[in-house]
């Protein structure tokens, strides 16, 4: 059974719909994370999970029970806020405590599971303190131990290393593939960054104004994504036009067979499975990035650009003209609409 | 951007020179009540003034009426508005544009609210009249005598209608912010709406319930019109009957006056105090003070 | 189950929101009528005959009512303009500025709203007299603004903490000079709570009695002195037309000033009184 299951949801917010028919499934124990740009619908979709929001249709089951026979606080779904918002009249293990009294857990074993938690978050020690005087990263952590204190059945993270800084965000992500692995709680992540969620998760739904666009393993979402918009969010990537007829995808830098139907098509293809071979070719060294571990360049021939990742010790300058080799198997088609003129 | 260290001085200069002439004011009041009014050929400073008032007869009964009725009026005006805020939270009515009303007895002087009281609970007002066609009174005599009563209920009325609508507009902003947010957590994390209220929303709005209690207890306390015109003939409340004092034509009575006035003021700044000290005492502990 | 205790729970707040909604309206309904009533004897619940008796007394032109609501229209203005005037610079000087007595002069601002009018008034009288103030125009548009002050201040100092002095110092940066700072940038800023600090003042002053009366003395007469005698008496008609006018006079000034500065300084939310 399903730990989750959503079907065809259709949720809106004074008078607009947000989501358009939403399908989701998440397996018990999963990490997934609802990938998509601000405004697309993902906290409203956790928000809906937790019945918070009331959808205008479709359905919500969580371990088969339809959730609208779940009250909010009987769902078992907790939300790690985007702000947090831990409760300022309380001190940090007041905060942590609360899901567990709000259950009516005896005060000796919820005080016990609170200080367990905040171990698992490394905040002991900082049992007493009032919420405002801890910094952004610790605050984060309380939040986290609050949600998971509660015992959730689904733990959902909003955004949750937006306002963090670098470094501290690398431990937070540490922190929660951790906990996660450790409790293996359900969870679904909402961000916008696409390594979090390429890094974090098992399955990615790509969301888009409102609907999800794919959802696929991180693997397939990346290498084999179903659209240009969903390939473009991962990062900067090439189309080569090509012309398919017989099998065969014809193109500048080559052919290869492919079993799609004939017609115009662009191929994507990420700058990584691309290869410059260094004798003088058709394509122009337009510029260069370096980025420490690799090398970024934009090369064109005509009107075709292409970027290509390499290794720090190709050598490159700018203006020089090389050939390109590319790895067809990685390619994934797009076939071109032809508009019509009139 | 500090071009001149006097700048600042420069700036609040106007406000300063106003709030002098307000503290000038109730010094002034302070020394006459304490005996010295050059006017009347009194030059010493005495607690005489004082001691009458406090244990004159007619003198000590009004200071008793006074803050009854501004107590009970305040509670009152604070327990109903804290409610109907949450009410109003709770049911989204405050995006209504009918909760706009609430902001008409704002513009409603304490005078008209006097004369709406008349209008409606006089023994020939609207009540009383709906009252006889309920068969409930035959004659306006029959009616209860509400106003003018030594139970000050028609100045108490005039003040809560007035007042519930000023709480209600103060409460109801942050009520809704923390409910919004961090109510949603609360349920989130498995609380029911009413332990929500109970535990998370209303501990947090107390600081402003507080104030509002304040200011609307500091005003029914030392305002003049509603109990001159809704009032008993004795006792006077303490903001009458100085007025009484003041205008007798008899400048010795002057003293007496500025008595009852320094009482008041007294008392309304000890009270003020106290609620700084609750209050900022409470801030200080959210804030992030000490951890054991 | 979660519906049916949703319709039931809903209920119930209802009723009591629209019976106080009811207890705020039915008062002023009654005035309403009362100031268009001829004979309404006890115990119609409506008058028995309609008159227009409030409107003859007020532009009869012998009353003298007009030329009061006008002159105190005048001076609840002056008093609103005079009080957020001083208090802008004020403000910006307790939020961007460090200086002696900073905490105390915040508390020193509070006070005329905890202090009885009273003891305020009856205190003036000898400055009063002593500076040639007593009995005139100014002395009552001075302590006006005096009891306006804690809530301009408060107001104003809020709405500039809150704003800061950054998009200023981005003016100044961007080649502004003060006066175009203050115009272009400060001002539409701050007019939000200008807006909220001056429908405050405007009503406080409107609606004092008690200040105006002891300091104006019987010279200077606003219309809340004016109606005080016809509240005190029998005659409920001028009593209460004379209060519907006082009230709609306020409502049609806030609406006024709050179009024209949201038409002129493209302000989106305007809150009357927070």
């Amino acid at each position: 059974m399903q730990e989750l299951l959503i079907q065809d949801l259709h949720v809106s917010l004074s008078g607009k719909e947000i989501l358009k028919g939403i399908h989701l499934d998440i397996r018990k124990g999963e990490f997934i994370s609802l990938l998509g740009p601000s405004g697309c619908g993902k906290t409203t979709l956790i928000k809906t999970i937790a019945g918070l929001l009331q959808p205008d249709q479709g359905e919500i089951f969580i371990r088969g029970q339809n959730a609208h026979l779940l009250a909010p606080e009987k769902r078992g779904t907790v939300i790690v806020f985007q702000d947090l918002r831990l409760f300022p009249n309380l001190n940090v293990i007041e905060n942590v405590e609360f899901g567990m009294r709000m259950k009516g857990v005896s005060k000796s074993l919820r005080q016990q599971k609170a200080l367990i938690l905040l171990e698992k978050v490394e905040m002991s020690g900082f049992e007493k303190r009032r919420v405002n005087a801890l910094s952004g990263g610790q605050k984060q952590r309380v939040a986290l131990a609050r949600a998971i204190a509660a015992e959730p059945s689904i733990l959902l993270l909003d955004e949750p290393f937006t306002s963090l800084d670098v470094n501290t965000k690398e431990k937070m992500i540490e922190l929660v593939l951790h906990l996660h692995q450790d409790l293996n709680m359900t969870t679904v992540m909402v961000t916008h960054d696409q390594r979090d969620a390429l890094l974090m998760s098992a399955r990615i739904a790509v969301m888009s104004d409102g609907q999800i666009l794919q959802y696929d393993t991180s693997k397939k979402v990346y290498e084999a994504p179903t659209s240009p918009y969903i390939a473009d969010y991962f990062g900067k990537t090439n189309y080569l036009e090509g012309m398919i007829t017989e099998g065969t995808f014809r193109s500048m830098l080559g052919e290869s067979l492919v079993s799609l139907p004939d017609g115009p098509y662009r191929m994507m293809i990420r700058p990584n499975h691309l290869r410059i071979l260094t004798k003088p070719g058709d394509f122009q060294i337009l510029s260069i990035s370096f980025l420490g571990d690799r090398v970024n360049a934009l090369l064109r021939y005509r009107d075709q650009d292409l970027w290509v990742t390499a290794g720090p010790e190709v050598e490159l300058t700018v203006g020089e003209r090389a050939s390109l080799e590319v790895d067809f198997s990685k390619g994934v088609f797009y076939k071109k609409e032809i508009k019509n003129a009139i | 951007m500090h071009h001149s260290r006097l700048k600042p001085y420069w700036m609040i200069l106007p406000v300063v020179v106003f709030m002098g002439i307000f503290i000038y004011s109730i010094l002034n009041t302070l020394i006459q009540s304490l005996g010295i009014l050059p006017a009347a050929g009194l030059n010493e400073w005495t607690l005489s003034y004082y001691q009458a008032v406090l244990f004159r007869g007619d003198l000590f009964p009004s200071l008793q009426l006074s803050l009854y009725f501004s107590v009970v009026s305040s509670l009152l005006a604070v327990i109903l508005g804290v409610l109907i805020s949450a009410l109003a939270v709770r049911t989204g009515f405050t995006r209504k544009k009918l909760f706009q009303i609430f902001k008409v007895p704002i513009i409603v002087p304490h005078l008209v609210a006097a004369l709406l009281i008349l209008n409606l609970f006089s023994q020939s007002g609207i009540i009383s009249r709906v009252f006889y066609q309920l068969n409930w009174v035959q004659s306006p005599q029959q009616f209860p005598s509400v106003l003018f009563d030594p139970y000050a209920l028609g100045i108490m009325l005039a003040y809560l209608w007035k007042e519930v609508p000023f709480v209600i507009l103060m409460v109801v902003t942050i009520m809704e912010k923390i409910d919004g947010s961090i109510g949603e957590a609360a349920v989130n994390l498995g609380a029911s709406k009413f332990k929500t209220f109970y535990r998370i929303t209303l501990p947090l709005c107390l600081p402003t319930i507080y104030t509002s209690f304040l200011l609307v207890f500091a005003y029914s306390f030392g305002a003049f019109e509603i109990p001159f015109l809704l009032g008993m003939t004795s006792p006077k409340a303490l903001p009458v009957l100085a007025y009484v004092e003041f205008t007798h034509p008899d400048l010795a009575h002057r003293p007496y006056a500025m008595a009852l006035n320094g009482i008041m003021v007294v008392l309304s700044i000890m009270l003020t105090y106290v609620y700084y000290r609750i209050f900022k005492g409470d801030q200080k502990a959210k804030a992030g003070g000490g951890y054991q | 189950m979660e519906a049916i205790n949703n319709i039931e729970l809903k209920v119930l707040p209802k009723t009591i929101l629209y019976i106080t909604l009811f207890s705020v309206l039915l008062p002023l309904g009654v005035l309403l009528i009362w100031s268009f009533a001829g004979s309404w004897p006890w115990p119609n619940l409506l008058p028995k005959t309609f008159s227009y008796r409030v409107l003859a007394e007020l532009f009869g032109g012998y009353s003298g009512a007009l030329q009061v609501l006008f002159s105190s229209v005048l001076i609840s203005m002056v008093v609103a303009f005079a009080s957020i005037l001083i208090s802008i610079p004020a403000a910006r000087a307790i939020a961007f500025y460090d200086f002696l007595g900073k905490d105390f002069l915040q508390f020193i601002t509070l006070l005329p709203v905890i202090v009885p009018v009273t003891a305020f008034a009856m205190g003036t009288q000898i400055l009063f007299i002593r500076l040639n103030l007593s009995d005139t125009v100014i002395g009552v548009v001075i302590v006006h603004i005096i009891l306006c002050l804690p809530y301009t201040m408060k107001i104003l100092t809020e709405v500039t903490e809150a704003t800061g002095n950054k998009m200023e110092r981005q003016a100044r940066v961007l080649g502004a000079t003060p006066y175009q700072t203050f115009r272009y940038v400060t001002l539409p800023l701050l007019m939000p709570g200008i807006i909220a600090a001056g429908s405050m003042a405007y009503i406080i002053s409107f609606s004092q009695y008690f200040l105006t009366f002891l300091v104006g003395g019987g010279n200077i007469i606003t219309f809340s002195m004016f109606m005080f005698p016809y509240i005190q008496s029998g005659d409920r008609t001028i009593a209460s037309g004379y209060s519907i006018l006082f009230i709609a006079t306020s409502l049609l000034v806030f609406i006024l000033f709050e179009t024209l500065m949201k038409r002129y300084y493209h302000v989106e939310e305007v809150y009357f009184f927070n």
